[in-house]
């Protein structure tokens, strides 16, 4: 889960990191009374997922909270990477003497979080990393190591050049966001910039939040935050417990699997035997009559569906009880598209004689390639499946 | 002698009391899987198809020899299962739950590594020795009795298509393992290539990646390094996934042109994979192989 903004601001600030005055605003009156509020310039940003925001104009320096208005209101419902702009983060504009980077991130390769220090803040650290890596001072952690001690972050940012109070401060945050990583299973904790003020205060000015899905049982505090995907299809299959994955919009072709690598083994050879597919359902493992039922009944509501393959294995999952799914659908009323089936594992045998009184073609042996090259042509023949 | 597990392999399993820990203990025992133990809490003392149940990892191995945990415990309840696992030295722990939390995960690496615990999964479908026996939930009758092709794949129900489709064809398995889809695994493709390449019964490994992360890549580097000996096959699924996009749960996702299946195909191509572009093209290429090796040899039924 990608945090928003604002959203990474209050969980950086109330792990003890000190961050700029803010206030969020859902509309260009609340945008004016915040900079009332904080009384000073201020910075109006529109809270969207993507980069870029500078560039697009998304972003306005304001002097008076009449200006704040008005810039709330040119910023408010913008569309940025698909993304409409509903909420804007006003925050106080800070005197910045210097930028610095800060973030823990986990290693997945190593299995250890991995905290990166550089003097060179508010830039992409990426671009940093590939012209000036010495720039970027890398500690890994032990995750077995409960510990960690702040010397080590007075030693990293010496070495990256800082001394005095500000050394101590920026010491004492970076101790704070690796609890704050562990604290909220985190993937990314990043401070960027991590700004040093005229006055000698060490600032999160801006961050970037992102926690582990799986985790989030654990995180009623995050609950708040949760990704509303604006897409019912998505919402829904959350609602069922499984995952829908919209891949065109020009797609005509369903694609329900079990697993995510067959998932998108499936959308590949959709792609490669000449078909646009519109979207997939991964069904994960443990999948009921019901959900399996409720997963091609939103397959089959999912605009310009043209043909549905179902590409299954009886192994975590049961063939008999994904064909009783797929039987109940037929129940309430014949699909009026082509479907396919490709179905073989546990209880395979029962599973297939289901899906035969349905006269749904299955796919007993062969490849994904076999099933879709038999959809796609059934789709092309048009009347032809709907026999 | 298969790597990993084999006929004397003698199995636990935590969490058989569950609805999926009892189907698969029943799957298992079919196949003649030497299950000496299941574990669940407050069910000590109980049966599962005559395995006896305890109440912790340390009162089982105080009764029988263990040389393989299977967890299938809820998400919430592995990590406490993985390390009670790994301090009662259990040699290879093999996680089946999906949706573990990632730092849950992290730490039990860790832990297993400190400790000389092996980890596989978690995320996984296990891992099978056709003919000999399995620690996992595959259908079997998809794997055949045994061959000469190893098959390593972080989806399991690609290591259900490629395998069932290369037995279909004739061409046996030696042993197929899932290693598990999420971002930190305990048993990596090079983990796994680094044990086939001296198990004397496989001659050929599928590798079956998907796009994101840097696992595939690392195959790619270990195999440009060493002498493999043995050939290599390589799909990688994903190739028309939409940049920026979580494909499903599990969550592969190409990141700023990062773990494209176009970037590891070519880098395992260039450490001398033979890479394919689909199922069917990879199970063609497999049989094209082994038609060359083995002229005449294959009989195709189905």
């Amino acid at each position: 889960m990608y945090l928003y903004e604002y959203q990474a601001k209050k969980v950086v600030g109330e792990a003890g990191i000190p961050i700029p005055i803010n206030r969020l605003a859902l509309n260009p009156e609340e945008a004016k009374k915040a900079v009332e509020e904080i009384n000073k310039p201020s910075a109006v940003k529109a809270q969207v997922r993507a980069g870029g925001r500078g560039k697009a104009g998304l972003i306005k320096l304001v002097e008076t909270p009449q200006e704040a208005y008005s810039s709330a209101q040119e910023i408010f419902g913008k569309v940025h990477h698909g993304e409409t702009v509903e909420k804007v983060l006003v925050e106080e504009k800070l005197d910045v003497a210097k930028e610095l980077y800060v973030s823990v991130i986990l290693d997945t390769y190593q299995a250890k979080p991995l905290v990166l220090i550089s003097a060179e803040g508010g830039v992409d650290i990426e671009e940093v990393a590939a012209k000036n890596p010495e720039a970027i001072i890398k500690v890994p952690i032990d995750p077995l190591e409960k510990l960690v001690l702040e010397h080590r972050w007075l030693e990293a940012w010496g070495k990256a050049g800082l001394e005095g109070k500000v050394l101590t401060q920026a010491a004492n945050i970076t101790g704070k966001l690796l609890d704050l990583f562990y604290k909220i299973d985190a993937f990314t904790v990043e401070i960027n910039p991590l700004v040093i003020t005229k006055d000698g205060k060490v600032i999160a000015a801006d961050s970037k939040v992102i926690v582990d899905d799986s985790s989030l049982y654990r995180h009623p505090e995050l609950h708040d935050f949760k990704d509303l995907s604006t897409n019912p299809f998505e919402a829904r299959a959350r609602e069922i417990g499984v995952s829908y994955v919209p891949i065109s919009d020009e797609g005509y072709i369903g694609i329900i699997a079990g697993g995510a690598g067959l998932s998108m083994a499936t959308m590949d050879a959709v792609f490669e035997y000449g078909g646009v597919p519109a979207a997939f359902i991964d069904l994960g493992g443990g999948i009921t009559e019901e959900g399996m039922a409720e997963s091609l009944k939103l397959m089959l509501k999912t605009e310009g569906m043209k043909g549905i393959i179902i590409n299954v294995f009886g192994g975590i999952n049961n063939c008999e009880i994904m064909a009783r799914g797929v039987e109940r659908v037929y129940r309430e009323g014949k699909p009026q598209i082509p479907i396919v089936v490709k179905m073989r594992g546990h209880s395979q045998d029962e599973g297939w004689a289901i899906l035969q009184k349905l006269d749904i073609p299955i796919i007993k042996y062969g490849t994904t390639d076999e099933a879709i090259k038999l959809l796609l042509s059934k789709v092309e023949n048009g009347k032809e499946g709907l026999q | 002698m298969s790597i990993i597990i084999n006929e004397d392999t003698r199995i636990i399993i935590q969490g058989i009391t569950g609805k999926q820990g009892t189907y698969h203990a029943k799957k298992m025992l079919e196949y003649g899987v030497k299950i000496v133990a299941g574990i669940t809490p407050g069910k000590g003392g109980t049966e599962v198809h005559g395995i006896p149940v305890y109440d912790t990892v340390r009162e089982a191995a105080s009764h029988h020899s263990i040389d393989f945990s299977i967890i299938m415990v809820p998400a919430p309840f592995v990590l406490g299962a993985a390390v009670e696992a790994i301090e009662n030295k259990i040699p290879t722990v093999l996680i089946l739950t999906e949706h573990v939390p990632v730092h849950d995960t992290m730490y039990i690496k860790n832990l297993a590594e400190k400790n000389g615990v092996r980890v596989i999964g978690p995320n996984t479908m296990g891992i099978i020795a056709p003919g000999k026996t399995k620690a996992g939930v595959m259908p079997v009758f998809l794997y055949g009795n045994g061959g000469k092709v190893a098959i390593v794949s972080r989806s399991g129900t690609l290591c259900h298509e490629s395998a069932s489709n290369l037995t279909f064809r004739g061409i046996g398995v030696s042993m197929v393992m899932g290693i598990g889809g999420d971002p930190i695994i305990g048993t990596s493709f090079v983990d796994a290539l680094k044990l086939l390449k001296d198990d004397p019964e496989t001659e050929a490994v599928v590798l079956i990646g998907e796009i994101g992360g840097s696992r595939e890549e690392a195959a790619a580097e270990y195999l440009e390094t060493v002498d493999f000996g043995k050939k290599v096959f390589a799909f990688i699924a994903g190739r028309y996934a939409p940049p920026g996009k979580k494909m499903g749960h599990a969550g592969a996702i190409i990141d700023k042109g990062v773990g494209t299946a176009a970037a590891k195909l070519e880098k395992l191509a260039k450490a001398g994979v033979t890479v394919a572009g689909s199922i069917e093209d990879l199970i063609q290429k497999v049989e094209d192989w082994y038609n060359a090796k083995y002229p005449g040899e294959l009989k195709k039924f189905a």
